[in-house]
C-alpha cells in the first residue's frame, strides 16, 4: 500500500477511526495489526520476515541485559539482521557481477524482489540492540510495544528511522482525541502529496525518458533533467517524509523532522545536517562513532569520514554508480574540512557556497539517477564538453507544453514554501491567519487534486 | 473542528466550480474529439450512414471521401479501443436521439474482442457527456470508473490529467488544439508512417466469448429492429492479420458464419495485395491517411459495383 493510492485514502480513515474509539489500553495492538496490514499488502511473505527479525532483536535485547555474554548476543543480533539485509540487498548484486565477470548467462535473480523498507526497519532494530548494549536503555518493554516501535506503519517503509526514546514513551503514554494537532498535521499531509504527487511525480515524466535513453538527448536537455532529478528526489523522499509525520501526528505521535530545505545549503556539510536527517545521524551514532569517530588521530578521523560515506553509498544501492556517488561526496567532504582548518577566517558570500553546493548536488547526483555506468560516463562526458549542444528539441516532443508549466510553478510554489520556512518571509498577523493561510492550503488541495499525478508511482526510497 | 469543516466545503465547491467551467469549455469545442462525442451523445442527427468501432474504424473510413463518391451523408461513430459492447452502447447513445440510420459499416475483427481490460480507453475525456443521465445509463454500467466519477467529485477531477484540463483551457481562450483539425465527420486523419520493429506478437490466439457473442446478437438484433442494413467489415491490418493472431482464418470464417446465420454482409479486407506496404500503416493496426483514402475509394468501388 503506497500512501499515494487509492486503498490508503480509506486504510487511513478506518484506522483513525478505529483507533480512537478503541480503549486506550487496546490502541497500540490496534496499531500493530493496522501497521501489519499496511506492510501486508506489499507483499506477504515479507510481513513473516519482519516479524521475525524484530522478534528476534527483541529477545537478543532482554538477553543482553540479563547474561553475561552481552557481546554474543549483540553480534547475533547484528548478523541476524545485517545477514537478512546482505541476502536481499547484496547479494543479487554480488551474483550479477561474478555472473557478468565470467560472462555465464544465467538470470534467474533478475526478477528477484528486496522487500519494502527493508534497511529502515532493519537499521531501526538495529539502534536498539545496539543502545541496550551500550546501556542507554533497559529492555523493559512488553513484545507487542517492541514490535510496534518497529513497525508504526507510517515510517516503517521509507523513513524517518526513529529512535527508541523518541517513539517508545510516546506509545506508552494515553493520548486523547483533543489533543490532535489538526493544522499541522493537515499542513504537512497536504505538503507531503503536493511534494510527491504534483511535483515529484510530474517531473518523473520528464527525468526518466531522459535518464533512460541518455543518448538521445542533447548537453543542456541532460542538464535540465539532472537538475529535475535534484528537485524531484528532494520533493519525492521529503514528501513521503511530510505525509508521515503528519499521519503520525492524528496519533498524536511525533516523528522527528527529517529535511530540512537542503537545497538551501551553503556547503556540504550544512547540506548533511539538513538532508535526510535521520539516516545520517543513524550513520554518525552507530558507524562513524563505532569506527572511532576523530578520536583515533586526522588520519584515521578522515578515512573514518570517507568509510561512512562509502558505506551510506553501498546502503543507497548495491550499485557502482551509487559507489561513485559516494566518492564525489566522500572527497568533497574531506577536502571542506581541509579547506575549513586552513581558512577558518575567510568567509565566502553565501551565494557562492549556495551556487558551489547546487552544482556539486546536481553533478553528484547524476551518478545516483544514472542506470549504468556507461549512461553515466555518457552523460558526463556530453556536459563537460566544449561542445555544449544547447537543442531543447527533443523535450518538447516528449511532454505536452501544459506538462512543463505545471512542473515549473509546481516548483515555484515549493520554492515559495521553502523560502518563507527558511527566511520567514510573510510576517505573522491576523489576515495571513484568518484569510491567507486557509485560502492558500485550500488552493494547494485543489492543485494536488487537479494536477497531481494518480498513477501511484512508488516513492524513491522505497528500493533503499 | 468547525473550520476544517468549513474548508473542506469551500474546497468541495472550488472542486464543484471547476468542474463546471471545464466541462462547459470542453463541450464548447466546434470541432476535435469533443465536438465529435457532442454530435453522438447530445445533437440530433440525420445521418444515413454510420460507420461504426474501434480506433480501426476512427482512422480507415474516410467519410470526407465516402460521402463525395457515393453522395452519402456519413458518419464514423467509432472510439479508440471500443470492444462489441462499447460499440454497441456507443450505437444506442446515437440512436436516441438520432434518425436511425439506414447502413451501418461495423469494422469488426479479432482487435474488437476482448483481448484487453472491457474498460473505456482514456474514460477521463468522456467525463463531460456522463453528466447526462441517458449516456451515463449508457456507458456507465460497462466500466465502473464511470460510477465513482459520477458521484466522487474529487476522483473525476483527480483522474482528468494535465493535457485534459490544458484542452479546457484551451477552448476557453478560444484555441484548438493541435488534434481538433484532424477530425472530419468522426473520421480522424493520421499522417504518421509505420516505423521499424513495431511489431510484437501480444495475442496468440483471438476468440469470440460468450459475452463478446451476447453483445454482437444484440446489435445485430437493434439493428434489425430499427431497420438498419448491418454491414459487417474487415478493414487492412498489416501482414494480413497473421502477423497477430495464429488463428487469424479460422476468426474470419467465424464472422463469415455469423453474417451467414443473422443474413447480414460480411467483407474481409484484411489481406488485400497493399496490406503488405508499410507507408500505409502507422503501425501494425492502423492505416494512416494514404492508406485510408485508398481503403475507402477501394471499398466504395465495392459497394457501387453490388
Amino acid at each position: 500500500m503506497l500512501f499515494n493510492s487509492l486503498i490508503f485514502t480509506l486504510f487511513l480513515p478506518i484506522v483513525f477511526t478505529i483507533f480512537w474509539i478503541t480503549p486506550a489500553k487496546h490502541r497500540n495492538l490496534f496499531l500493530l495489526i493496522a501497521s501489519y496490514y499496511f506492510y501486508y499488502s506489499y507483499n506477504p511473505y515479507f510481513l513473516v520476515l519482519l516479524i521475525g527479525t524484530s522478534a528476534f532483536d527483541f529477545w537478543c535485547a532482554k538477553k543482553i541485559s540479563q547474561s553475561q555474554k552481552k557481546k554474543f548476543f549483540l553480534c547475533l543480533s547484528l548478523i541476524s539482521n545485517l545477514g537478512v539485509l546482505f541476502a536481499f540487498k547484496y547479494f543479487v548484486f554480488f551474483y550479477n557481477s561474478i555472473v557478468g565477470g565470467f560472462n555465464l548467462h544465467f538470470n534467474f535473480l533478475n526478477q528477484f524482489i528486496i522487500p519494502a523498507g527493508l534497511s529502515f526497519y532493519t537499521f531501526q532494530s538495529i539502534s536498539y540492540t545496539i543502545d541496550v548494549y551500550r546501556g542507554k536503555y533497559l529492555p523493559k518493554d512488553k513484545l507487542q510495544d517492541f514490535l510496534l516501535y518497529v513497525s508504526f506503519f507510517p515510517h516503517m517503509v521509507a523513513g524517518p528511522i526513529v529512535r527508541y526514546n523518541d517513539l517508545m514513551p510516546q506509545l506508552k503514554v494515553v493520548t486523547y482525541f483533543k489533543n490532535i494537532n489538526w493544522e499541522q498535521s493537515i499542513k504537512l499531509i497536504l505538503w507531503g502529496y503536493f511534494k510527491k504527487l504534483v511535483v515529484a511525480d510530474n517531473l518523473n515524466n520528464l527525468v526518466t525518458p531522459v535518464f533512460n535513453n541518455v543518448t538521445s538527448f542533447s548537453s543542456l536537455e541532460l542538464c535540465i533533467a539532472s537538475l529535475g532529478f535534484v528537485i524531484q528526489v528532494y520533493a519525492d523522499f521529503s514528501g513521503y517524509s511530510d505525509i508521515a509525520i503528519g499521519v503520525a501526528k492524528l496519533f498524536n505521535i511525533n516523528l522527528n523532522i527529517n529535511w530540512r530545505r537542503p537545497l538551501f545549503s551553503t556547503s556540504l556539510h550544512e547540506f548533511w545536517k539538513r538532508n535526510h536527517i535521520s539516516i545520517t545521524n543513524w550513520f554518525r551514532d552507530y558507524l562513524y562513532i563505532g569506527l572511532g569517530g576523530n578520536r583515533k588521530g586526522k588520519f584515521r578521523w578522515l578515512l573514518n569520514i570517507f568509510l561512512v560515506f562509502i558505506i551510506s553509498a553501498m546502503w543507497h544501492g548495491a550499485n557502482f554508480t551509487f559507489l561513485i556517488w559516494g566518492l564525489w561526496h566522500a572527497i568533497f567532504f574531506i577536502i571542506e574540512i581541509i579547506y575549513l582548518e586552513r581558512f577558518k577566517k575567510f568567509n565566502a558570500p553565501k551565494v557562492f557556497g549556495w551556487t558551489y553546493l547546487i552544482v556539486f548536488h546536481t553533478i553528484s547526483l547524476i551518478a545516483f539517477r544514472a542506470n549504468s555506468i556507461i549512461d553515466l560516463k555518457y552523460i558526463y562526458k556530453q556536459l563537460f564538453n566544449l561542445n555544449f549542444d544547447f537543442s531543447l528539441l527533443k523535450l518538447f516532443e516528449l511532454n505536452d507544453l501544459s506538462l512543463y508549466i505545471v512542473m515549473i510553478i509546481s516548483v515555484f510554489i515549493l520554492l515559495f514554501k521553502d523560502l518563507h520556512e527558511e527566511f520567514n518571509l510573510l510576517k505573522n498577523n491576523r489576515f495571513k491567519d484568518v484569510l491567507f493561510k486557509p485560502a492558500f492550503y485550500i488552493v494547494i488541495a485543489f492543485l494536488i487534486v487537479a494536477f497531481g499525478n494518480f498513477n501511484s508511482n512508488a516513492f524513491i526510497y522505497f528500493q533503499f | 473542528m468547525k473550520r476544517i469543516i468549513l474548508y473542506i466545503l469551500i474546497f468541495l465547491g472550488l472542486l464543484y466550480a471547476f468542474k463546471y467551467f471545464h466541462y462547459k469549455n470542453l463541450l464548447s469545442a466546434k470541432i476535435g474529439f469533443y465536438d465529435k462525442y457532442n454530435t453522438i451523445f447530445n445533437k440530433t442527427n440525420n445521418f444515413d450512414v454510420l460507420f461504426l468501432g474501434s480506433s480501426r474504424a476512427q482512422m480507415h473510413y474516410n467519410t470526407k471521401l465516402a460521402d463525395s463518391i457515393l453522395n452519402f451523408n456519413s458518419f464514423n461513430v467509432s472510439y479508440n479501443g471500443a470492444n462489441i459492447e462499447q460499440a454497441f452502447n456507443l450505437l444506442k447513445c446515437y440512436l436516441r436521439k438520432s434518425k436511425a440510420p439506414k447502413t451501418i459499416f461495423y469494422e469488426i475483427d479479432y482487435h474488437v474482442l476482448k483481448y484487453h481490460e472491457d474498460k473505456w480507453m482514456d474514460f477521463q475525456n468522456l467525463f463531460p457527456f456522463i453528466e447526462n443521465n441517458d449516456t451515463y445509463n449508457a456507458i456507465g454500467k460497462s466500466d465502473n470508473r464511470f460510477i465513482y466519477a459520477k458521484n466522487c467529485i474529487v476522483y473525476s477531477i483527480a483522474n482528468l490529467g494535465i493535457k485534459n484540463i490544458s484542452t479546457g483551457f484551451q477552448y476557453f481562450f478560444n484555441k484548438n488544439i493541435k488534434s481538433d483539425s484532424l477530425y472530419y465527420k468522426g473520421y480522424f486523419k493520421n499522417n504518421l508512417q509505420l516505423s521499424q520493429n513495431v511489431f510484437s506478437n501480444e495475442f496468440k490466439y483471438q476468440w469470440f466469448n460468450l459475452k463478446d457473442r451476447a453483445f454482437l446478437d444484440s446489435l445485430i438484433y437493434c439493428c434489425k429492429t430499427n431497420n438498419i442494413k448491418l454491414n459487417l467489415i474487415t478493414s487492412p491490418i498489416f501482414g494480413g492479420g497473421k502477423l497477430d493472431v495464429l488463428n487469424h482464418t479460422q476468426i474470419i470464417s467465424q464472422l463469415k458464419n455469423i453474417a451467414l446465420t443473422n443474413k447480414i454482409t460480411y467483407r474481409n479486407f484484411s489481406s488485400l495485395k497493399f496490406c503488405n506496404q508499410r507507408n500505409l500503416f502507422i503501425d501494425q493496426h492502423h492505416m494512416n491517411d494514404k492508406g485510408a483514402n485508398l481503403f475507402t475509394e477501394f471499398l466504395c468501388k465495392e459497394l457501387k459495383k453490388n
